[in-house]
């Protein structure tokens, strides 16, 4: 018998168990008799397994409390970024026209005002109307832009440069309305940066490079003294330091997961590292890797979430720039002019640090020690920008050749940026890395599933210059190789199968360089 | 359906009538009570989570404000997920008329919800970040009215006859809603267009 069609929402509702007895049914012998009624069953099952796996969160703030702490109070007015939910009140829409009207006939004004003397500037005696107008014969000479300033003023002209962009592009119509999120993106980067003039680092010597709507400061280190005479709390024999700060929830999974990816393949691991998944609780263990999976873990760090656990990395500027370039970017953005990141000898005595007081900054501290240089303001970091230049003398020494220094490097990757560092892109990254250890220049570029990565961040450049640090087993990589392929293989073209037994790298290739890596829990009462 | 923790302490009706007479605390205890669930249902229908927290905060006020009138035929979680539906779909039609790309990421951090599971690899983890990627992406390709149909099904549970109730639909359109948004979830994830030959299926 030929049933007529049933509507194929039964399919769904009979997955969810809200279909009649009736209705089951017929969904049951249709499912019986169709293979392609069953294949859709199976696949919106699918469909739902999926989404039903979605994690939920954690509400940001706790909005009990305004209610439970105010028992007799009034309700409370909607914050002031409260938006509009639907139809503005007319009044308020009034308001806004006027002001905008205002705004408009005063931009204006300005505008022609400023054209009037900047025409009549250039008036000269013979052209000059007859009635004269009393204007110098030479304009006073204007200020340098704001994009061009630079020094301890470095917070305003941030700001102005902000602001000054933020109008222009209001002031401009057409523009305007082609880039109307661009420019409320500038104008809120120009308020936080006007109301928020201060460093983000509560103590003095604050270079700060921040990313996404967060404001750039610096100041003059030597404006107070500085402790970072006090000693480095990373031994001359650890390479870096990977600290999971606990904050307000166990750090334990991100220390478990790191130490394992990081003592897999290695035969040898330390004392404390033997019982991986005891790190967590061990709260400090030191393990030695090499490059490519010491710089994938960073990856990882920055990648994986670990709600409620910040991570400080620590180590020599030279080492993190290779292994964490988009970080570095992100910190410095602008290495080589800043006095502060010197590269000759002569600064190994001038530790840097970077720091980050804020749970959504990415931040850089710049200590010094009798320097009264000044830190000169890294330019406002795009979220794509270009990958770091390392400074010149650092990137041509060999990493073996590194001479232990005081001069510390932190980066705190807060969970909550990993947003804002482009996450694909570092997963990208990591993709290519590993397309490139594998040592496989013949393996076909194909179309990622990621969007597509600008090529000023992660372009052929950068995948050449790593390939080129790289100590084995990526000399062959093919530059901007972007590869679909699974994760794996680990370095030296395992594959993910042999990756997971200890397994010491192939004895044909050369001795690969390792780090020596100090993982270890940090309560979040700890000084940092 | 049980609310989270409502086995703690006053039940939610008790919690009504104390906040209806003036009882402030009572409705904070409520908010404490819902805030992650209608956190939750709202960030999946917004995709952004400072918006995700001022629909919230902005649910919770409005409810404040209609809590003498509430009447308690319905659930509690019934009342505040229509509230928190309403002010998130009016939100999000207000936003698409600002040209806001679904594309555009969420200024604040997704990655918070790329948790792999214990013990996951790094592998595991970044397979389940990209999962994660692509089903959150997809379903904000949704429209709205099966979107919500969809996150109050299958991430909040609601059965039919709750989320009529929240949507202030009949069940048959909950029913159809559910279905369209999990075809166009398939459609976007696999590519795949839903099968119509069983519908001359034999029985």
């Amino acid at each position: 018998m030929k049933t007529p069609s049933f509507e194929p929402e039964l399919l769904s509702a009979y997955l969810d168990n809200e279909v009649t007895p009736e209705e089951r049914l017929r969904v049951e012998a249709a499912i019986r008799n169709s293979p392609a009624a069953a294949a859709e069953l199976a696949a919106l099952r699918d469909i739902a397994a999926r989404v039903c796996s979605m994690p939920r969160e954690a509400a940001p703030f706790d909005f009990a409390a305004e209610y439970l702490s105010k028992g007799d109070q009034p309700i409370a007015p909607p914050r002031a970024n409260h938006r509009f939910i639907g139809r503005e009140p007319g009044i308020i829409r009034i308001h806004r026209a006027t002001l905008a009207i205002s705004s408009a006939a005063l931009v204006a004004l300005s505008t022609m005002a400023g054209w009037m003397a900047h025409r009549a500037a250039r008036l000269t005696p013979s052209d000059a109307p007859a009635v004269a107008l009393n204007f110098p014969a030479s304009p006073a000479p204007l200020p340098p832009p704001a994009r061009e300033s630079t020094g301890g003023s470095a917070p305003i002209a941030q700001a102005d440069r902000t602001r000054t962009e933020a109008l222009s592009s209001e002031s401009t119509p057409k523009r305007k309305s082609e880039t109307d999120n661009a420019a409320d993106a500038a104008q809120s980067e120009a308020a936080v940066a006007l109301s928020k003039p201060q460093p983000i680092a509560d103590d003095a010597g604050a270079n700060s490079a921040a990313i996404g709507d967060t404001q750039i400061v610096a100041h003059e280190p030597s404006a107070s003294p500085v402790a970072s005479d006090a000693p480095s709390d990373i031994a001359d024999d650890i390479d870096l330091s990977i600290d999971v700060i606990d904050k307000n929830a166990s750090p334990r999974r991100m220390t478990d997961v790191l130490f394992r990816y990081l003592s897999a393949g290695y035969p040898r691991p330390s004392e404390a590292a033997r019982d991986a998944s005891s790190v967590g609780s061990a709260a400090e263990g030191v393990i030695e890797v090499d490059r490519e999976r010491l710089s994938r873990a960073l990856a990882l760090i920055a990648a994986d979430p670990s709600r409620g656990a910040n991570v400080r990395i620590s180590g020599d500027y030279a080492l993190l720039s290779e292994l964490m370039p988009t970080a570095a970017t992100l910190a410095y953005a602008d290495p080589p002019k800043s006095p502060d990141v010197r590269t000759d000898d002569a600064s190994a005595d001038t530790p840097i640090a970077m720091d980050a007081d804020d749970e959504r900054m990415f931040a850089v501290r710049h200590k010094t020690t009798g320097s009264r240089e000044i830190a000169t303001p890294p330019a406002a970091p795009p979220v794509n920008a270009a990958p770091l230049a390392p400074p010149p003398g650092r990137a041509s020494r060999p990493a073996a050749e590194r001479r232990p220094t005081t001069r510390e490097t932190s980066i705190f990757v807060d969970p909550a940026i990993a947003e804002e560092l482009e996450f694909l892109r570092i997963i990208e990254e990591m993709k290519r890395g590993n397309a490139d250890s594998a040592s496989q220049p013949e393996r076909p570029n194909t179309e990622t599933k990621l969007p597509a990565v600008s090529q000023s961040t992660t372009g052929n450049g950068r995948a050449a210059s790593t390939a080129s640090k790289a100590p084995s087993g990526v000399q062959n990589a093919a530059p901007g190789g972007v590869a679909s392929q699974p994760i794996e293989p680990p370095p030296g073209g395992q594959t993910a199968a042999t990756a997971a037994q200890p397994t010491p790298p192939p004895a044909s290739q050369p001795a690969a360089r390792t780090y020596r890596v100090r993982v270890r829990h940090v309560p979040s009462a700890s000084p940092r | 359906m049980p609310s989270d923790g409502q086995d703690i302490g006053p039940k939610d009706e008790e919690l009504v009538r104390r906040a209806q007479v003036g009882d402030r605390p009572a409705f904070g205890m409520l908010v404490a009570r819902y805030q992650d669930r209608v956190y939750n249902v709202v960030l999946r229908l917004c995709h952004d989570r400072a918006d995700a927290a001022d629909l919230t905060q902005s649910t919770f006020l409005r409810a404040l404000g209609a809590v003498r009138n509430f009447e308690a035929r319905a659930g509690v979680y019934t009342w505040l997920y229509r509230i928190a539906v309403n002010v998130t779909i009016s939100h999000l039609r207000l936003r698409s008329r600002k040209t806001q790309s679904l594309d555009q990421p969420d200024r604040t951090g997704r990655s918070r919800e790329w948790a792999a599971p214990e013990g996951a690899s790094v592998e595991e983890s970044i397979d389940r970040a990209e999962e994660l990627e692509r089903l959150r992406a997809a379903i904000a390709m949704v429209d709205d009215e099966f979107r919500a149909a969809v996150v109050l099904r299958d991430v909040e549970g609601l059965d039919y006859a709750e989320i009529s109730r929240v949507l202030d639909v009949p069940v048959g359109t909950v029913k159809s809603r559910i279905h369209r948004g999990r075809a166009i979830l398939r459609e976007l994830l696999t590519g795949e267009k839903p099968n119509r030959g069983h519908e001359d299926a034999e029985l």
